[in-house]
């Protein structure tokens, strides 16, 4: 047995643990030839008998009685109205799980077909009656940003509503036809074109006008470039010097980000 | 002519041992609402899972709370209990470590205000500076095993707790915490080489003591 075996067993050595009597044997007879091994077991055999010690010190150690009276009352209260699954036996109520399961799971299914059908048929017609209003701008981009305004050093923006928005960027036939494509997206698609939806018919949506994010004052306004709609939690409105409603901290809020060809952000405004 | 080999595919023999027995009859019994089946079912097991919580965390409170808790999911979820996966006992472990780790995250938020008097630091250093572990079963030095266990991280420590205080073995250990039988082994080593660098480092602190503490005022 050479050093590294020796390591292997020695905690069963120290132990007294129930182990092979030819590895018991050959790992005592290295320790007698190897100090280190032998330092080795000796502390070993001195942590598990300063680990008894502490052991046996806890030997008497048992919950308050209190715990059990506490208990016993939880117990009488409880026992009152025990629910019908623990009368069942073990074997039946998982059987009677899975049948619920299932059961919900194909309630499910014919809840998300009644509904996601029809929004289908309506994302169609939709299509066609907005295709005008997508055909004038790229999928991915467009021409020109109007409303970004070349320099804006006020931050403390007044929140106005919109007169004019830009183009959204989604592009709702490619969402259609994603669809389309692989049914499996639905649900996300669906969201997405939801989210689409409320953007463009939400005549009601309140947003501050672009301010510009001047990490380096030789970037120019962009000619062209994207805006890109975002979720920041509402903390961030207090970096650009807008007013943060401590209460609702936690939540997040809207905004548009302008991205330019380079992929920077140029300019952000908030959504409400 | 080739000698032909007979092949006895041996069964592993299932014998459930009649405290096993007892224990899942209890069970069954106190989830009927059987109060003295409930009863004699926590008097069976409040002992040790009121010892592996306070060993695990070093507080009577939370070994008392934690005591209550495991009974309360008892009651409430019982039910749920699988003879196929383990004995009573082992469920009943485990609930007391799930409970016990969600305190330990949830206590991580907090720091400990350490008030230490003079003579209990000086009476908590292991001072036999010839043979470091020599003398562990000396009264004064429990308490720096104690220590050292307690400053284990929680997934060695719960298996030094179990094998080392509890004396379970490794197949019970790897039932309660739902792992291998080989990394209860290997963590036990882990554990217990850990265990005697820290009580050599406690040592070395007692032989050579700092009393002066520095303060630093943020303000």
């Amino acid at each position: 047995m050479n050093c590294k075996d020796f390591e292997a067993v020695v905690n069963d050595l120290a132990r007294a643990s129930v182990i092979d009597a030819a590895a018991r044997k050959a790992g005592l007879e290295h320790a007698e030839s190897c100090e280190l091994c032998a330092a080795m077991l000796q502390d070993e055999r001195a942590l598990t008998s300063g680990l008894r010690a502490l052991g046996a010190s806890f030997s008497e150690a048992c919950a308050p009685a209190r715990t059990e009276t506490a208990l016993l009352s939880a117990f009488r209260a409880g026992s009152a109205a025990i629910p019908v699954s623990n009368l069942l036996s073990s074997k039946s109520w998982k059987s009677a799980r899975w049948f619920v399961g299932a059961a919900a799971a194909a309630a499910a299914f014919v809840l998300m077909m009644t509904s996601v059908l029809p929004l289908i048929q309506r994302t169609n017609e939709r299509q066609k009656s907005e295709a005008g209003i997508i055909a004038k701008t790229s999928p991915t981009e467009f021409e020109r940003l109007p409303d970004v305004p070349a320099v804006n050093t006020s931050h403390a923006l007044p929140i106005e509503p919109e007169s004019s928005r830009s183009p959204l960027v989604r592009d709702v036939s490619g969402i259609t036809q994603r669809m389309r494509r692989n049914p499996r997206t639905w649900p996300s698609a669906m969201n997405e074109r939801a989210s689409l939806d409320e953007a463009i018919n939400q005549d009601q949506e309140l947003t501050t006008d672009f301010i510009p994010l001047n990490y380096d004052a030789a970037i120019a306004p962009p000619d062209r470039g994207r805006v890109v709609r975002v979720e920041l939690p509402r903390s961030a409105l207090a970096a650009f010097g807008l007013p943060v409603n401590i209460d609702r901290a936690n939540e997040r809020v809207k905004a548009d980000v302008v991205l330019g060809e380079d992929g920077l952000a140029r300019a952000i405004r908030f959504v409400r | 002519m080739t000698a032909s080999k007979t092949v006895y595919l041996l069964k592993p023999k299932m014998t459930i041992s009649p405290t096993i027995q007892l224990d899942e009859e209890l069970l069954r019994r106190s989830m009927a609402g059987d109060e003295e089946a409930f009863v004699a079912l926590y008097r069976r097991w409040q002992g040790g899972i009121y010892r592996f919580a306070l060993q695990m965390s070093g507080s009577e409170a939370t070994a008392e709370d934690v005591t209550q808790e495991v009974f309360i999911v008892l009651m409430r979820e019982g039910h749920r209990f699988d003879p196929a996966r383990g004995t009573v006992s082992a469920y009943l472990y485990g609930i007391a470590r799930n409970h016990v780790l969600r305190r330990f995250q949830r206590d991580r938020l907090f720091v400990p205000i350490a008030v230490e008097d003079e003579e209990t630091s000086a009476g908590k250093h292991f001072v036999a500076a010839d043979d470091p572990l020599g003398d562990l079963t000396r009264t004064e030095v429990i308490e720096s095993v104690r220590q050292a266990v307690l400053s284990l991280p929680a997934h060695y420590r719960e298996v030094v707790v179990l094998c080392e205080l509890n004396e379970m073995s490794y197949a019970e250990a790897a039932s309660v915490l739902n792992c291998a039988v080989g990394t209860i082994r290997s963590r036990l080593h882990r554990g217990r080489a850990m265990l005697i660098e820290r009580l050599r480092g406690q040592t070395e602190r007692g032989s050579n003591p700092q009393p002066v503490t520095q303060m630093r005022c943020f303000a």
